[in-house]
């Protein structure tokens, strides 16, 4: 069997509905010529479905694009709308919003983190597999993942799909004893997110240093409401590791989606031409000097500097943003009084409004077309998974250089891994990637 | 015995949504059981799944056979199984067992459906395959006998 002449690998679908896509890397004269990545998007079709719908409507509706993160497109949109209409929301509804991010961030960095991603690094094919020989770790991640989903169901009505959310605050605000009730067991996971860090750091990773630009939100210390870090999460101007340091609304004028050709979703750059990269990194680059003080403190000790350009070690930088959501809700819940009014009232404005917060994937950019009636006439959704496609193609293909020698199957399993590096939706079955090989 | 029916799906993907509808209707229907439309990933199951002595799981398929087919209890390969966004039922079930969590009675659901299309609304043959599958599971969860649909 020839590994290192001409391979056309040509994945024919992926495994799971919401994972629908397919990957094309072709190897000429043992080069890699060319990897093209598709990934299924919903948001395309959740654009269409928002136009004629009113302006309160987008935190419901789009909320369902996705099941691991929801609470991103809730708050991406609020932004975006409350934006266009000028709203002010008071250092509660501030604190309550920051409160549900954090949960969010919990479950679903912890689900990457302990279920998806660690079995790569400690040989095993899946979390099942592992959790034979790892029951311990896999009960702590499961009871980890509660927590958040604690948080959710506390703030935002339940775990998934929040219910309470609402353009201007919350339908109701959660009393302060309910918050208080969820002390004692986050104060448990912060202790155990902590031991994670430290676990996941001592991985064995392999060399890969793209050189892409990051880009994250970097928020304004004044503007936190008390308990609240200003790491970004729900809010901030758009930076960059070139300079970069604009406003929100001037998304459209920095980076652009373009239809790459041999994908029906949409890729990504910079106006200039450039591929960047958001999530994580990208943020503990941007700002990890305001990391709460317990994870900034594991992330030194387990020598984590910004800025880290390798997307295998995305695994530790995930778990100090899990100690930070962790530390940040306890000091959220420490301050938080219970609001006179749970929301502000919103008139529609006629206009264009722009939103974007850090979902656990990074920075997820909503804009909204209203008239005057407060009915949205165009809608553009941009998630940071076909953000960062076009970097993951573009490590794809030093990665899958730099293994040619391995056969089909590991070469694969490899790729997987390589993807699994960016957490995008696609990678939450343990095997969403099937290769086939056609030889030339 | 504490039973629970929890219907899996994604009720924007057409005929994915057929978990879903089946535990909407059944909702309406059952006394002495919790019904879950579950739109949650299914590893949250995972928390669900040890309150009970009996759960019927109901959700979509993909193995090849003709579409609006009602499986009960099947033995399918788990990638036939469309999981959406996350492990897969059969993947979650077989991580309960390991890990202890798993009810003493566990039943599968299962109706065939074609490539999940954008937005909501069933294919006639799904909709047939709903009205027949919470026939047949009213019945057998109010104690009686019947036959698998189809």
């Amino acid at each position: 069997m020839s590994h290192s002449h001409d391979r056309h690998i040509r994945v024919a679908e992926l495994a799971r509905v919401e994972g629908e896509g397919a990957m094309h890397v072709t190897v000429t004269d043992g080069r890699v010529d060319d990897v093209k990545l598709e990934i299924y998007e919903p948001p395309r079709f959740f654009e269409g479905l928002l136009q004629g719908r009113m302006f309160t409507e987008p935190p419901d509706i789009t909320a369902r694009i996705c099941g691991i993160c929801p609470v991103a497109y809730q708050i991406s949109s609020i932004n975006a709308i409350e934006d266009l209409c000028g709203v002010e929301v008071t250092d509660p509804i501030k604190q309550l919003r920051r409160l549900l991010y954090d949960g969010e961030w919990i479950e679903s960095h912890v689900l990457h983190v302990f279920m998806l991603h660690a079995p790569d690094f400690l040989g095993y094919d899946s979390a099942l597999d592992m959790a034979a020989d790892h029951r311990g770790l896999v009960e702590t991640a499961l009871r980890l993942r509660e927590a958040g989903n604690a948080l959710l169901e506390v703030v935002g009505g339940r775990a998934v799909h929040p219910i309470n959310t609402r353009v201007g605050g919350f339908h109701r605000a959660p009393r302060r004893r309910d918050l208080w009730a969820l002390v004692p067991e986050l104060e448990w996971a912060l202790e155990e997110a902590v031991g994670a860090v430290r676990l996941v750091a001592g991985f064995d990773f392999p060399e890969l240093d793209h050189g892409h630009r990051y880009v994250a939100l970097r928020p304004d210390p004044a503007d936190q409401a008390p308990g609240c870090s200003s790491y970004p999460i729900d809010g901030g101007r758009i930076v960059d590791t070139d300079g970069l340091d604009v406003p929100v609304s001037s998304w459209p004028d920095e980076f652009e989606e373009y239809q790459a050709g041999h994908s029906t979703a949409l890729h990504a750059r910079t106006r200039d031409g450039a591929t960047y990269l958001v999530g994580p990194a990208a943020r503990f680059a941007l700002a990890g000097d305001r990391l709460t003080p317990a994870a900034a403190a594991i992330a030194k000790e387990v020598g984590l500097t910004a800025p880290d350009r390798n997307p295998f070690r995305s695994i530790v930088i995930r778990a100090v943003e899990t100690v930070h959501a962790l530390e940040e809700a306890l000091a959220i819940i420490d301050e938080y009084e219970e609001p006179d009014e749970s929301h502000v009232e919103v008139e529609p404005v006629a206009g264009v409004g722009h939103g974007i917060s850090e979902a656990p994937r990074g920075i997820l950019y909503h804009r909204y077309t209203v008239d005057g009636d407060g009915r949205i006439t165009d809608a553009v959704i941009v998630p940071p998974t076909s953000q960062n496609q076009r970097a993951v193609e573009e490590d794809l293909a030093l990665f899958v250089q730099a293994h040619l020698e391995l056969d089909d199957a590991a070469l694969q399993w490899q790729c997987e891994q390589a993807i699994r590096n960016y957490d995008p939706c696609i990678s939450c079955s343990t095997h969403f990637l099937q290769l086939t090989v056609d030889r030339r | 015995m504490r039973t629970a029916v929890i219907g899996l799906g994604n009720r924007d993907r057409g005929d994915d949504a057929v978990g879903l509808l089946v535990a909407d209707d059944l909702a309406l229907r059952l006394t002495g059981a919790d019904v879950f439309a579950w739109e949650r990933p299914e590893l949250d199951l995972l928390e669900v799944l040890p309150r009970y002595d009996r759960v019927v799981v109901v959700d979509a398929a993909r193995s090849g056979a003709p579409t609006g087919t009602i499986h009960v209890d099947p033995v399918l390969p788990a990638a036939d199984v469309a999981g959406t966004h996350g492990f897969g039922i059969h993947g979650v079930l077989e991580l309960a067992a390991a890990l202890d969590r798993l009810p003493d009675q566990v039943h599968l659901a299962l109706v065939e459906i074609g490539p999940a299309t954008h937005g909501e609304g069933l294919s006639d043959e799904v909709a047939t395959a709903v009205e027949q599958l919470v026939a047949h599971l009213t019945s057998v969860l109010a104690g009686g006998d019947a036959d698998v649909p189809g």
